[in-house]
């Protein structure tokens, strides 16, 4: 019988706030399809006509996606600037 | 936004090399989904027409270039161009069924090198890409990553062993990319690896590869048959991604780390409204 395999899963929390030039609406619609695609938790969100500040948790990888994701954003939108916060950090145990 | 053909014309494209001896008088080709011709006058000079129109042309780094604007934006520069020590070659031209821009988007991607130039600019297990530095320059509007370090197998054709090879990437231009990388002779310079694209049109180029290199054993003939066989490794690539155009979106890929170079590249084009080539989805779609 094959020993279970352990992997450390690192999970965290960011919030990224995206400012520049979009329509707010197409875009927080964009975030919440991006973070289903990647298995992310979304928060909190908030919008206006120049930025989107969310909290997402998962995976740091996946996360980091996100943010990668979020710095280029919908077709036509222009993203100006991104700034992505760790909010917390803890390391869980996963038993395959 | 200007709209992605207008912008596209205001650059300079490259159509041939300057001393090509089987080049025909008259030499038919397309830029921009456009029938242009190429003609070499008795005297031996240079010009470009498609249809009526006269296009403008010009000589730099072993190419003609032609641009259909009457005053395009100027031709960006490679000053190492004046170090005649170099040795300058251009690798001839290799046709490609993909979009312009993806063509660019290749050359800049590090990580497929293990996996598709294996043993030569990469190999496994050395497959991570470290961590670099990619800005936009707003002075000289061009792309820039710095510290990109990769093992490779074989850097260059003068290469005699593996070493960890140091790359800077410019683009200058939509469809050009030159790559800066180390020299495996000299430790004091780094050579040359450009990428000058030609749109025949939104999906489909031609690349014409041109290098200025501190290599004073290779032939030239060995140098263009190194460089041709790592691009038509990547044409096979290239010419089965889906979709053919550029996704400015990465809704159907997952950028990471390693791509930061590639995502700055999409984001400078949208920024410059230089989208010839690439798929443009509305909002509505790209969340759906």
């Amino acid at each position: 019988m094959m020993e279970p395999v352990s992997k450390n899963l690192e999970m965290a929390t960011k919030q990224i706030k995206i400012t520049g030039r979009f329509d707010d609406i197409a875009f927080r619609d964009w975030i919440f399809h991006r973070s289903a695609v990647l298995g992310l938790d979304i928060s909190s969100l908030t919008y206006g006509q120049s930025s989107i500040i969310f909290s997402a948790s998962g995976h740091s990888v996946l996360l980091d996606a996100m943010e990668i994701a979020c710095s280029l954003g919908p077709s036509d939108a222009m993203v100006e600037k991104i700034q992505a916060t760790d909010l917390e950090l803890e390391q869980i145990t996963h038993n395959d | 936004m200007m709209n992605p053909v207008e912008r596209a014309k205001q650059d300079w494209y490259p159509i041939g090399i300057v001393s090509d001896p089987r080049r025909p008088k008259r030499y038919a080709t397309r830029v921009l989904g456009k029938d242009i011709v190429l003609e070499t006058k008795e005297e031996g000079s240079l010009s470009v027409s498609c249809g009526d129109e006269s296009w403008e042309i010009t000589e730099a780094y072993d190419h003609i270039w032609t641009s259909p604007s009457q005053n395009p934006k100027p031709l960006f520069s490679i000053p190492e161009e004046n170090e005649r020590d170099r040795r300058f070659v251009p690798c001839g031209v290799v046709h490609v069924r993909c979009s312009p821009l993806r063509a660019v988007e290749n050359f800049l991607d590090i990580a497929h090198f293990p996996f598709v130039h294996t043993d030569v600019l990469g190999s496994e297990p050395h497959t991570e890409v470290a961590p670099y530095k990619v800005n936009i320059d707003e002075t000289k509007d061009e792309v820039i990553a710095t510290k990109v370090k990769f093992f490779q197998p074989q850097a260059a054709k003068s290469a005699n062993e593996g070493i960890v090879t140091e790359y800077i990437y410019r683009v200058p231009a939509p469809m050009t990319a030159i790559l800066y990388k180390t020299c495996p002779n000299r430790d004091d310079v780094l050579d040359i690896i450009s990428l000058f694209v030609q749109p025949i049109d939104e999906d489909n180029c031609a690349v014409w590869p041109w290098m200025a290199l501190y290599d004073d054993e290779s032939s030239m003939a060995d140098m263009v048959e190194f460089q041709q066989l790592i691009f038509l490794q990547d044409r096979n690539i290239l010419e089965n991604q889906i979709p053919k155009r550029l996704p400015i979106d990465p809704k159907m890929e997952i950028p990471t780390r390693a791509d930061l170079t590639s995502v700055a590249y999409r984001r400078w084009l949208k920024k410059s409204g230089a989208l010839y080539g690439a798929l443009i989805q509305p909002a509505e779609q790209s969340a759906e």
